[in-house]
């Protein structure tokens, strides 16, 4: 396959990178109290101008609906649309597994709730604090917000993801930088909706 | 999940509540994606989707005269033997606070012992094999503020407690909560917390020994108010480089905001009771919850910083302090030198709500005018 070929599909990739990852990870994974997920409440993104940023999609997915006081996992997902890997910091992003800091905007009811969480202030990262995420692939991880954002009351909650991964890099010698010069880029997400029942 | 309702579980005798763990929705994800877990000998640690944890009680309405024994079960759902810090789990008894409880929704208070623990040995550990399961009782009401009468909800979830940062997935064992019906009984208080050392300042220091003496703490906490004290001088002076690099633009509005953190930050340092927990043993420097002023948590990577400078203990502090929602509600947009700097050509709004920016004005190393 020619360069131009890739880039062509590229974009094709990226319509459809978020509702292909997502289904397939549905048919391997099994979750027997998982809330039935709805497409509706997927949301692929677009990405701003930088050159880095068009390289990476980002969604985010959450159920319909959860129960009231219990876990509210909200799945993340980037997407490599370029033709070689990308090295992603995964700190301060879902692609961490926990939340060690403000990384959403949560409101319910339209109104915006306090980050409970920690504040962390890191040591340098190594190479294990990145992602490798290979050209077309999506890495997705999943992280609960209810207790970092006091998500734990019914209501209609909207989630967003502030948008900012700390350094990316195709040089995988880079990551991290021996300089500390980390490449942070913006990638936006739509925001996902979901509504917490009482039990 | 079983419970429906609060009412209706009063009436079962030997309600059970499966559980969920934290981030563990995804756990056949985990094992394939970036986190690798640490390999220990012949177990690897525990990471979040390995350990169910299941809380049970024998009735779940309780008068005053019963004790409120919950216990605690542990089953590796996993395929490879795990090991779990005891510190987070009740086999030794209760050594933190492990449980959320709240009552009529108002959080109850935790009443136990908090510990300093070492860098763990092998015997801290417990070790769960494929399907093992572990149980042990917990008496609730030892522990925890049961005064009140009232619908009780608890819930495991060893994240909760403060130095568990950083564990690398050790901490996050949760269950989900347990409705219960309490009647109120008076609570004896435990012996008080002798970890507490008050110093002139209103600087109280908690789990700060050994190698992580109080005094060091102290001297860490004078540099951080000299530091601020240098950065309110700046601010009044006349404004440079030091300010541009750090902060952006200088004009009218941009200095007043910076000049409205550090006045803020000045006065948390010499007149709130500031409590520095140095029990957390993981990498970081340190960190703080926004809404709970002033205490901060300081971390391994604190302790091997120099007293002031560049990433000191000195800045480290301001930066902490920097972050509470009181005082000037800083974020972690970019961490370090290179990076902070870079800030003010890419996003200059984020860097003056940037705590490491704030901390890199206050260090001024290498100093500029």
């Amino acid at each position: 396959m020619t360069r131009g070929q890739m880039g062509r599909i590229a974009l094709l990739a990226m319509a459809v990178a978020g509702a292909g990852c997502a289904s397939k990870r549905e048919e391997t994974r099994a979750e027997p109290q998982a809330p039935q997920e709805t497409e509706a409440a997927e949301s692929p993104s677009t990405n701003e101008a930088s050159p880095m940023a068009a390289r990476l999609s980002c969604a985010m997915k959450v159920p319909s609906r959860f129960v009231a006081g219990g876990p509210v996992q909200v799945s993340f997902s980037v997407t490599n649309t370029s033709s070689q890997p990308l090295y992603v910091l995964t700190w301060n992003t879902p692609l961490e597994g926990r939340i060690l800091n403000d990384m959403f905007e949560v409101s319910r009811d339209g109104v915006e709730l306090p980050y409970q969480g920690p504040m962390v202030k890191r040591a340098p990262p190594t190479a294990d604090s990145y992602v490798t995420v290979e050209p077309g692939a999506t890495v997705t991880r999943e992280v609960d917000i209810s207790q970092a954002y006091g998500a734990t009351t019914p209501g209609a909650y909207t989630i967003t993801f502030r948008g900012a991964l700390m350094d990316v890099t195709p040089d995988k010698a880079k990551a991290p930088p021996a300089d500390g010069d980390y490449k942070g880029v913006d990638v936006k997400c739509a925001p996902v909706d979901t509504t917490l029942a009482a039990k | 999940m079983s419970l429906s309702s609060g009412g209706r579980l009063n009436w079962i005798v030997g309600a059970v509540v499966s559980v969920s763990l934290l981030g563990g929705c995804g756990a056949p994800d985990e094992q394939t994606q970036d986190s690798t877990p640490v390999q220990g000998e012949t177990a690897r640690d525990a990471i979040a989707g390995d350990v169910k944890v299941t809380l049970s009680v024998p009735r779940s309405s309780l008068a005053a005269r019963e004790a409120v024994m919950v216990s605690v079960t542990l089953t590796n759902v996993s395929k490879d033997t795990v090991r779990l810090l005891k510190w987070h789990t009740a086999a030794d008894g209760l050594k933190e606070d492990l449980f959320a409880v709240t009552v009529n929704g108002q959080k109850a208070e935790y009443n136990g012992r908090h510990y300093k623990w070492a860098t763990p040995v092998a015997s801290d550990f417990l070790r769960l094999a494929p399907g093992e399961s572990v149980s042990h009782d917990v008496d609730l009401g030892a522990i925890y503020d049961l005064s009140v009468t009232g619908a009780y909800s608890i819930r495991y979830d060893s994240d909760g407690h403060h130095s568990d940062v950083g564990h690398e997935g050790l901490s996050q064992l949760r269950s989900d909560a347990l409705a219960l019906s309490i009647e109120g009984r008076p609570f004896v208080h435990p012996v008080a917390d002798s970890t507490g050392v008050v110093t002139a300042q209103a600087l109280s220091t908690s789990s700060c020994t050994g190698s992580r003496p109080a005094a060091t703490v102290t001297t860490a906490f004078t540099t951080a108010q000299s530091m601020t004290n240098g950065a309110v001088t700046y601010l009044n002076g006349t404004i440079g480089p030091r300010f541009s690099t750090w902060f952006g633009t200088i004009n009218t509005t941009n200095v007043n905001l910076i000049k409205t953190h550090y006045a803020a930050i000045k006065t948390a340092f010499d007149t709130k009771s500031v409590i520095v927990d140095c029990a957390c043993s993981d990498s970081a420097y340190a960190y703080v919850y926004k809404n709970q002023p002033y205490r901060i948590y300081v971390c391994n990577a604190f302790w091997s910083a120099p007293m002031s400078g560049t990433d000191s203990k000195g800045g480290t502090l301001v930066h902490e302090m920097s972050h509470f929602t009181v005082v000037a509600d800083t974020d972690d947009w970019a961490y370090g030198q290179s990076a902070c700097k870079s800030l003010t050509s890419s996003n200059q709004t984020r860097a003056r709500d940037n705590a490491d920016s704030h901390e890199y004005f206050a260090e001024n190393t290498p100093a500029q005018n």
